[in-house]
């Protein structure tokens, strides 16, 4: 998201970007820190949402008309579907492509970009259609389940539980996709708002620092090979 | 899934812990999994068929996983669409494999997505790995020339392997090399993607020469 060198003068003067910025793995900063810069660039947030309305919204719930959240919606009760596999959603995609061209004739003529944005709903229902994560969440990065979230699980809501469940020794964001069978976007974003809410821990990996390894951890992995 | 989940060991071979300098200082002694396990990667690619799944299951401590990512548009003019004119996405999929190196070290191994249009992809996989091995079958060798150029566009160190189907190899690794034209500070090594010994002499020559490609990089600066 960042590169390394340039957090240090933009952390003076924080702007939204840097605000959003500040969900990256590498940062590890406590949460109490990140709610101080966000409160304090309120102003510039608001100015900023504006100008600029946010892009994943977009694909969510598409702005104008009622109709595309009418289709929205009638989808809803597929989306739990999704977890059970890649064919789930597959076929939910074709029925949804059927009903999106006749739900638009109904009304009033939409902007011709608008339909494209039910199609990615459907396999991103589990993330109300959110498809970027405010954290940094690479393939190979590791999350565990947090003792706060080990307390909180009765409490979780269903799919921050399986997550939770299965978490409960470090997983990387791949595994967590490909045991619960969900896209790996999904997956992301699910991560990133249970790591808000602190009920996962995200681990460093060997890029964290950067975006190339460094020596200490090659050779780390090195003598682990040689010892396999 | 709970046989996949339980299949996992607990923690690495007993070592000793980890050097100073690699843990994170933690604020305070916390039950359950330590969050300074740490992960690293490294990419498996190769043509179609060469055998990057079977390389990742031979040294893997859990059968290859399979993880998927929804495409988009990327698509257009290669999937028949003609059915369903309105679908815009499908899906994409890629194996991978963990090894616990270390009580707090896991390494993940992820083979590349076999058709070449899912570059996408590449760019998040390449993202922080240590290196990556381009298997390369001697029999179509034209396969891999896309990885190859991909990870020397991006300055990724790669290492080549030969992997022997038949367990013999057909040709000289230089006349390979020649053929290929590969650079000679790029190792080829003969591989047999089924045997773990071969797999993890094969990985253990890339990230040497990772390790080599960061230090003379370093001096470089």
């Amino acid at each position: 998201m960042t590169s390394g060198p340039d957090d240090a003068p933009r952390q003076q003067e924080p702007t939204f970007a840097d605000v959003m910025n500040g969900f990256s793995l590498d940062s590890g900063r406590p949460r109490k820190r990140r709610r101080w810069g966000r409160r304090r660039d309120e102003e510039a947030e608001r100015q900023e949402a504006v100008q600029a309305p946010p892009p994943p919204a977009h694909s969510a719930t598409p702005p104008p008309g009622p109709v595309p959240n009418e289709v929205a919606y009638s989808q809803g009760p597929q989306g739990p579907q999704g977890p059970q596999g890649d064919a789930g959603f597959a076929g939910s995609g074709y029925g949804g492509y059927q009903t999106g061209p006749i739900e638009p004739i109904r009304d009033e003529p939409l902007p011709p970009a608008v339909p494209t944005g039910a199609s990615a709903v459907r396999p991103y229902a589990w993330t109300r259609g959110r498809t970027k994560s405010g954290f940094d969440l690479a393939i190979e990065t590791l999350v565990s389940t947090s003792p706060q979230g080990r307390e909180q699980l009765a409490l979780l809501q269903m799919e921050h539980r399986s997550v939770a469940d299965l978490c409960d020794q470090p997983r990387s964001v791949a595994e967590v996709a490909a045991l619960l069978s969900i896209p790996l976007g999904v997956a992301r974003v699910l991560l990133g708002d249970m790591a808000g809410l602190g009920v996962v821990t995200v681990h460093q990996t060997a890029s964290s620092t950067g975006n190339e390894p460094d020596l200490a951890l090659m050779e780390r992995v090195l003598s682990g090979l040689r010892r396999l | 899934m709970d046989s996949v989940g339980s299949s996992y060991p607990v923690g690495g071979p007993p070592v000793a812990p980890a050097p100073p300098n690699m843990s994170r200082p933690s604020p305070a002694p916390r039950p359950g999994p330590s969050p300074t396990t740490i992960s690293a990667k490294i990419v498996v690619a190769g043509g179609f068929g060469v055998g990057k799944t079977t390389f990742v299951g031979s040294v893997s401590e859990i059968d290859p996983l399979t993880t998927e990512a929804v495409m988009t548009e990327a698509s257009a003019g290669h999937d028949d669409l003609s059915a369903t004119p309105n679908k815009q996405t499908t899906t994409v999929a890629m194996d991978f494999g963990r090894v616990s190196l270390d009580s707090d070290l896991i390494l993940y191994l992820f083979g590349t997505p076999g058709q070449h249009r899912f570059w996408f992809m590449w760019d998040d996989l390449v993202r922080g790995a240590i290196g990556a091995v381009v298997l390369v079958d001697t029999r179509r060798l034209a396969d891999c020339f896309s990885a190859i150029d991909f990870f020397e566009d991006r300055g990724l160190p790669y290492v080549v392997g030969l992997n022997a189907f038949d367990g013999q190899q057909a040709h000289r690794i230089e006349d390979v090399r020649e053929a290929m034209s590969i650079d000679p500070s790029i190792p080829i090594v003969m591989c047999d993607a089924r045997n773990r010994e071969s797999t993890k002499q094969t990985l253990i020559a890339l990230v040497q020469h990772a390790m080599a490609a960061r230090m003379a990089a370093g001096a470089r600066r």
